[in-house]
C-alpha cells in the first residue's frame, strides 16, 4: 500500500532531490510523485508539532490533512527566499494557532503576557534545556501553554532563527526574544515542580 | 541531533500509521478535485455557449462543437 502511495520513493535519486527542486518539478509537472516525496519526508513533522499543539489525535489528523491540502494548492506562492521546511512549518503553526484561537482552548496563544513575573528570575541557559531527556522533555512541553510550546519548538526543533518566528507570529524581534526568556524560565519552573522529588 | 529534534523523530515513527491515514484522504481528496475539474473542463465552455446562444448571440464559428 505504501508502495501505492509513494510510487518514487525505492529510488535513491529521489532521496538527493531537494526540497526546492522538488517543487520547481511539480510546478511544472503536476506530477503528484513529486507531492508524495514532499508528503513522506513532511508529514511525520507537521502530524508531530500539530498533536504536540492540539493534544487530540483526530484533530492533528484533520490539522495535517488540511496543511497538507493548503501545501498542494499554495506551492506556486512559495517563493524561495526562506527554507521549504521554514514555510511549511510557518503555514502549519499558523493554522495551529488559528484553530486554538477559534476554540479558545488555550488563552497563551492569543493573550500575550499573562506569564507571572518571570523576567526577574535568572537567564536559563540552552543547555538546560537541550541535556534534557527526551521523555522528560516530552512530558514538560505537553505541560506548558501552547504559546510557550509552540515557541520552544520553532527555535530548538526547527532551529528558526529570531527573524522568521516574529514573521510568523507577528511580533517584533525584541518582543519575541523576551518570549523565547519567558518560555525558558517556564520551562525551568515546570521541570522544577515536576521532578523536584528527585532534587530532594 | 538535540533532544528536541530526537522527540520529532521519535513522534514521526510512532504516528506512521495516522500520517498513511491521512495521506488517503488527500489521495481521496485529490481524486474528487481532479474529477470535478475534469467535468468542468468538458462541460464549462458548452454551458458559456448555450448561455451566449440563450441572450442572442452568437457562437464563435471556431469554437469546439464536437463534443
Amino acid at each position: 500500500m505504501i508502495n501505492l502511495l509513494f510510487p518514487l520513493l525505492n529510488s535513491d535519486i529521489t532521496k538527493k532531490i531537494s526540497d526546492e527542486e522538488l517543487v520547481k518539478l511539480y510546478l511544472e509537472t503536476h506530477n503528484v510523485a513529486y507531492f508524495n516525496i514532499i508528503y513522506k519526508r513532511y508529514s511525520g513533522k507537521i502530524f508531530g508539532k500539530c498533536i504536540s499543539l492540539l493534544k487530540t489525535e483526530s484533530e492533528a489528523e484533520d490539522a495535517t490533512q488540511d496543511v497538507m491540502m493548503k501545501i498542494l494548492m499554495n506551492m506556486a506562492k512559495f517563493s524561495g527566499k526562506s527554507r521549504f521546511s521554514t514555510w511549511i512549518y510557518s503555514i502549519t503553526y499558523n493554522y495551529c494557532i488559528d484553530f486554538l484561537r477559534r476554540k479558545k482552548k488555550d488563552p497563551s496563544v492569543y493573550v500575550a503576557d499573562l506569564l507571572e513575573n518571570l523576567d526577574v528570575e535568572e537567564e536559563v541557559n540552552d543547555s538546560f534545556l537541550l541535556e534534557v531527556n527526551v521523555g522528560r522533555l516530552k512530558t514538560i512541553l505537553g505541560e506548558m501553554p501552547s504559546g510557550d510550546r509552540t515557541i520552544l519548538l520553532m527555535k530548538y526543533q526547527d532551529e528558526m532563527s529570531i527573524k522568521e518566528i516574529g514573521s510568523i507570529l507577528d511580533k517584533s524581534e525584541s518582543a519575541i526574544k523576551m518570549k523565547i526568556k519567558r518560555a525558558k524560565q517556564k520551562f525551568r519552573k515546570t521541570y522544577d515542580e515536576t521532578y523536584k522529588e528527585e532534587r530532594i | 541531533m538535540n533532544n528536541f529534534k530526537e522527540l520529532q523523530k521519535q513522534d514521526e515513527e510512532k504516528y506512521t500509521n495516522k500520517v498513511d491515514n491521512v495521506k488517503m484522504k488527500i489521495d481521496s481528496n485529490m481524486q474528487t478535485l481532479g474529477v470535478f475539474s475534469t467535468v468542468i473542463d468538458m462541460y464549462f465552455s458548452k454551458v458559456i455557449n448555450y448561455v451566449v446562444s440563450l441572450s442572442g448571440g452568437k457562437l464563435d464559428d471556431n469554437s469546439d462543437t464536437s463534443e
